[in-house]
């Protein structure tokens, strides 16, 4: 039975927010650079698209309406520069409100609702990371507010990411603080998995939240953040001048307020998040960072512009994805060819799944993960 | 260069200089060039004979001119690629040595020798033929070019929007100008448009302003329900009969009545009409023009779909692009849906190349046999701009645009079909072997269903209810078969008029004098158009801006002393009063007389003639004979190649 097209649905995606379904001429470059090719993988991002235009069935699948990870490549090649990732969200959106949410998505939304963070940790444990350092409060006095991502307050590896940061910034004597357990997630990747409302109550809170405390410059932790607060909250009402730590820290390297001492001796290379890189277009603090802790670079056949999505975007992180599936094995094997001793990068997202990848790929004692403000701990000394 | 040739040489001989081009190594890496050049100074008559790695180049230009202005040779022989490629180069090189430069003669080693033959053979050959060329040089007279008075007047066929710009920039330039129309009305096929893409300017300003002009200027008179009956003559001096007749067609009686209710007048545009110029005819008359150039823009008209073609001709509901255009532009409502004969349109489909682009073994041919194989380049556009406006006047209406592929290729043409996009038009592309079928709707709701394949989705079926079905008809050239065996015009295979070379002369015919502009020659959107009418009537005019035209030397000559009057070369002669029997001074009786504007040289006076009283300039029986005789005294293959 041949189907009818059902142009309802197309319209549906149009208006919750997918505005360039449309526009997309189905010229499948999109498909061509996507991640999913690096694996087998059922997911076509241009055939996602296709059925959205036609509203035909074959998206509902878990693994195809949540296989895009946003990473943000298809955008930046697609010759008619189509949202995609914009169009991604709504399907997830009119999804959500049919029920086809995954499982262990609902959790992660659950847990934003009721905690503030995705990891459905208690909200007052949020300042757990902090234990044993002198971490100043955020006063009107204070220049930067420190916006800790969830990840690194909750997570045991990641916690280290915020607190070699701190030490550093105590080093280099920059004026900030932290506001601690009422700050809420972000909410990037909440609204990438389609929860509109979910996102929307978490960014009031905290827009609300530091407005109400005179905040004027923020640093984050996570590029995802950085995203959100420089790309989605200003017209909601937050704006603020906000710096990802990558970009903090190479200024302060550069103004010669932190001393190498010790000097990074290991072969680097710099893992480039999505969201830090071709969301964002920071490429070249973090590498000054490394280059600056005295770290010898090796650069990975794919970087900058190029670089492999580690997996973790669009609500995958919470996601369970096979071994032989995970873009961030391909990753860590990348680096070990390359010769590098340390895989560096700047998203704790990116650090959760590499130093997975890392263990299963069994490369534990040829190669660390790091944060780049870790690396640049261990050289400050 | 050679002491030896120069003994050889008696006083008063013919001195002829042989240059050999190696065409860095095209040619060398074959034939053997420096025995070639020792050969050449042994044949008769030769006094030079050099090599150079490109003979083109500025010191291989250099040499023919110094041996010439030296008087080491009185003449040149070239042995190198094609005379299509370089015979003006040479020839004007001699004539920059002040000598004529029909002192020339050419010997291909290049396409007819190196890159057919190899080793021994290559050599061989090329001996032949430069031998064939020096035996022929030896006897090549001084010849000067034929200057004939042109008429300062250029007639335009055709009244669509290349005529009229043709006819425009020609009376700017200064000349006058006939500009024949067939029917009542001028503006032609874009009289049957609404805006122009990809500015989508009113077609109607557009010929209101350029009509206005036409008949303000004094220099251009224009014929209405006229027709070329009869063309005789060659560049500069063309005589035509054009036959005026008053319209009896249904259509144009039609047309005729619509400007009448329309209360528009002469001079005024009427949408879907055009623009009448004045009165029409009310008896048949004919004229006779004579005229230097003549402009062809006779247009293109639409495909028309066979009954049954995507339901063409069954359901009411299936009409073409144009069909539509019209429609829309009589249309005043906007908002909601687009209704059509009272139907809502809830969603309509788009279908592209229909008689365009058709493949031998899918296609079916028409009752002529004929297939579109051609592109016809504006539908693209014109769908994609259609779709455009459509979404902007009735945005609930869904339109399904079903595509071979989109060929929006002119400047600002893209962003209609981006926007058609934005405007959420769904394109489904399909194969030539597999494309979509209108048939009945399987949905009570609509009119119609189109069954088609997703190609996008590795081939689904898709069933589309629709309301309306749209097609994007093609163009084919319109019926000027009349004028094609009147004036013995080249067709291509697309049965469009064919241009001498799509680069090097785009606009003009084999036939000189002859030009084409606009839509005769392929399909064309208005904007080319209209560069091909302006090209036609820059050509037109330098033609005619010297006030003479110079025309080739190598045509007949008769020698009277031998022609005896038979008539032999009247009767075979191709081309109409070109040979003609006149009386011969003294009583002498008939001798044949060669307007030499319009012999070709084609020689078949000559082959008949039995007193030999004929000959072609340049290419004279004595010259043949020599060149034959040059073949004949070559050593035998071997030992020429082992000598």
């Amino acid at each position: 039975m041949p189907d009818t097209p059902f142009f309802e649905v197309n319209e549906a995606i149009v208006c919750s927010g997918g505005e360039d379904l449309n526009a997309c001429m189905q010229c499948g470059m999109c498909a061509a650079v996507c991640p999913w090719r690096e694996v087998e993988s059922e997911f076509i991002i241009r055939k996602v698209i296709r059925l959205g235009q036609l509203g035909l069935e074959g998206n509902e699948f878990e693994d195809i309406l949540y296989g895009c990870t946003t990473c943000n490549k298809c955008v930046v090649n697609c010759p008619r520069s189509v949202d995609i990732i914009g169009v991604v969200r709504a399907m997830r959106a009119i999804g959500a409100e049919m029920g086809a949410t995954p499982e262990t998505l609902r959790a992660v939304i659950g847990s934003c609702d009721s905690n503030g963070n995705p990891w459905g940790e208690a909200r007052e444990k949020r300042t757990d990371w902090m234990n044993g350092l002198d971490v100043p409060a955020y006063t009107e006095d204070t220049e930067y507010l420190l916006s800790v991502c969830c990840t690194s307050c909750y997570d045991a590896r990641s916690r280290n990411i915020a607190r070699s940061l701190v030490k550093l910034l105590q080093k280099a004597g920059v004026s900030f603080g932290v506001i601690g357990a009422e700050e809420s997630c972000c909410g990037e990747s909440l609204r990438k998995t389609g929860d509109e409302s979910g996102f929307m109550k978490l960014a009031e809170a905290n827009i609300g939240l530091f407005n109400g405390k005179k905040v004027n410059k923020i640093i984050t932790t996570s590029p995802h953040c950085y995203h959100t607060y420089t790309r989605e909250y200003p017209e909601l009402g937050g704006e603020w001048e906000v710096i990802h730590h990558s970009q903090l820290l190479a200024q302060l390297v550069a103004e010669g307020r932190l001393e190498v001492t010790e000097g990074f001796g290991k072969k680097v290379a710099y893992h480039d998040p999505c969201y830090l890189g071709r969301h964002s277009e920071v490429f070249d603090e973090p590498r000054s960072v490394l280059e600056g802790a005295g770290a010898e670079m090796v650069e990975m056949p794919r970087e900058r512009n190029f670089s492999l999505c580690c997996g973790g975007g669009g609500g995958r992180v919470w996601m369970e994805t096979s071994n032989e599936k995970r873009f961030s094995v391909l990753r860590v094997r990348e680096a070990a060819e390359a010769g590098a001793e340390v895989l560096a990068t700047g998203c704790p997202y990116c650090i959760t799944l590499l130093e997975d990848s890392r263990k299963t790929e069994g490369l534990e004692d040829q190669l660390q993960v790091l944060d780049l403000s870790e690396v640049l701990a261990e050289a400050v000394g | 260069m050679t002491a030896k040739g120069k003994d050889k040489t008696a006083e008063g001989e013919a001195k002829v200089a042989v240059y050999i081009c190696h065409c860095g190594g095209n040619i060398s890496d074959q034939v053997d060039v420096e025995k070639l050049e020792a050969m050449a100074k042994e044949f008769p008559g030769v006094t030079v004979a050099r090599r150079d790695m490109f003979m083109c180049s500025d010191p291989g230009q250099n040499k023919i001119i110094e041996d010439l202005k030296s008087g080491a040779a009185d003449r040149v022989v070239i042995a190198s690629c094609s005379p299509s490629l370089h015979e003006t180069t040479f020839r004007n090189a001699v004539m920059r040595a002040g000598v004529n430069p029909y002192m020339y003669e050419h010997a291909n080693i290049r396409e007819q020798c190196s890159w057919v033959h190899h080793g021994e053979a290559a050599t061989r050959k090329a001996a032949g033929l430069v031998a064939a060329a020096v035996g022929k040089a030896r006897h090549l007279k001084p010849l000067e070019s034929i200057r004939m008075d042109a008429v300062d007047h250029v007639t335009v066929v055709g009244g669509g929007i290349s005529g009229l710009k043709s006819a425009r920039d020609l009376a700017m330039r200064g000349l006058k100008v006939t500009l024949i129309e067939k029917t009542p009305f001028l503006g032609g096929n874009v009289a049957q448009l609404d805006r122009l893409f990809p500015t989508n300017e009113p077609a109607a300003e557009l010929l209101q302003e350029v009509v206005d002009e036409v008949r303000a200027r004094p220099e251009i008179e224009v014929l209405t329900c006229a027709e070329l009956t009869e063309s005789e003559g060659y560049v500069g001096n063309f005589t035509l009969k054009v036959t005026r007749t008053p319209p009896t067609g249904e259509e144009e009686c039609e047309r005729l009545r619509t400007v009448e209710a329309a209360g528009a007048g002469e001079g005024r545009f009427v949408p879907f009409v055009g623009i009448l110029p004045e009165a029409v005819p009310a008896t048949e008359e004919t004229r006779e023009i004579s005229t230097g150039a003549v402009v062809l823009a006779t247009g293109f008209r639409h495909y028309s779909p066979p009954k049954g073609l995507y339901g063409y001709g069954e359901h009411p509901e299936v009409i073409t692009l144009p069909d539509l255009i019209r429609l829309m532009a009589e249309k005043e409502d906007t908002g909601g849906m687009l209704e059509v004969n009272g139907r809502p349109i809830k969603s309509m489909a788009m279908i592209r190349c229909v008689g365009s682009r058709q493949i031998p073994g899918i296609h079916e041919p028409d009752e002529n046999g004929n297939l579109n194989e051609h592109c016809s380049r504006a539908c693209c556009t014109a769908t994609l701009q259609a779709d455009r406006e459509i979404k902007e006047k009735y945005p609930e209406t869904v339109i399904y645009d079903f595509y071979r592929d989109i060929r929006a290729y002119g400047r600002g043409h893209e962003e209609f079909y981006v926007g058609a996009s934005q405007d959420g038009v769904l394109f489904l592309r399909f194969e030539p072997d597999g494309p979509p079928v209108v048939g009945p709707a399987s949905d009570p709701d609509y009119a119609l269903s189109v069954m088609a394949k997703d190609t996008l989705l590795s081939g689904q079926e898709l069933d589309v209810p629709v309301d309306l079905v749209v097609l994007s008809v093609g163009m084919v050239p319109s019926d000027v078969s009349g004028l094609i065996d009147k004036m013995k015009l080249p067709v291509g295979a697309d049965r469009f008029l064919l241009e001498v070379h799509p680069k090097l002369r785009p606009v003009e015919l084999a036939n000189t004098g002859v030009l084409l502009a606009g839509t005769c020659q392929a399909p064309m959107d208005s904007t080319e158009a209209s560069e091909g009418a302006t090209a036609a009537a820059v050509k037109a005019a330098a033609l005619l801006a010297k006030g003479h035209v110079e025309l080739d030397p190598y045509v007949a000559t008769v020698n009277t002393e031998l022609c005896e009057g038979t008539g032999a070369c009247v009767a075979e002669c191709p081309h109409p009063g070109c040979v003609t029997l006149v009386d011969a001074p003294e009583g002498k009786g008939k001798k044949a007389e060669i307007n030499p504007a319009l012999c070709t040289g084609c020689g078949m006076c000559v082959a008949v003639c039995p007193n030999v009283a004929i000959e072609v300039n340049g290419w004279t029986l004595r010259q043949y004979e020599a060149m034959v005789d040059a073949i004949v005294a070559l050593p035998a293959t071997k030992e020429l190649v082992e000598a």
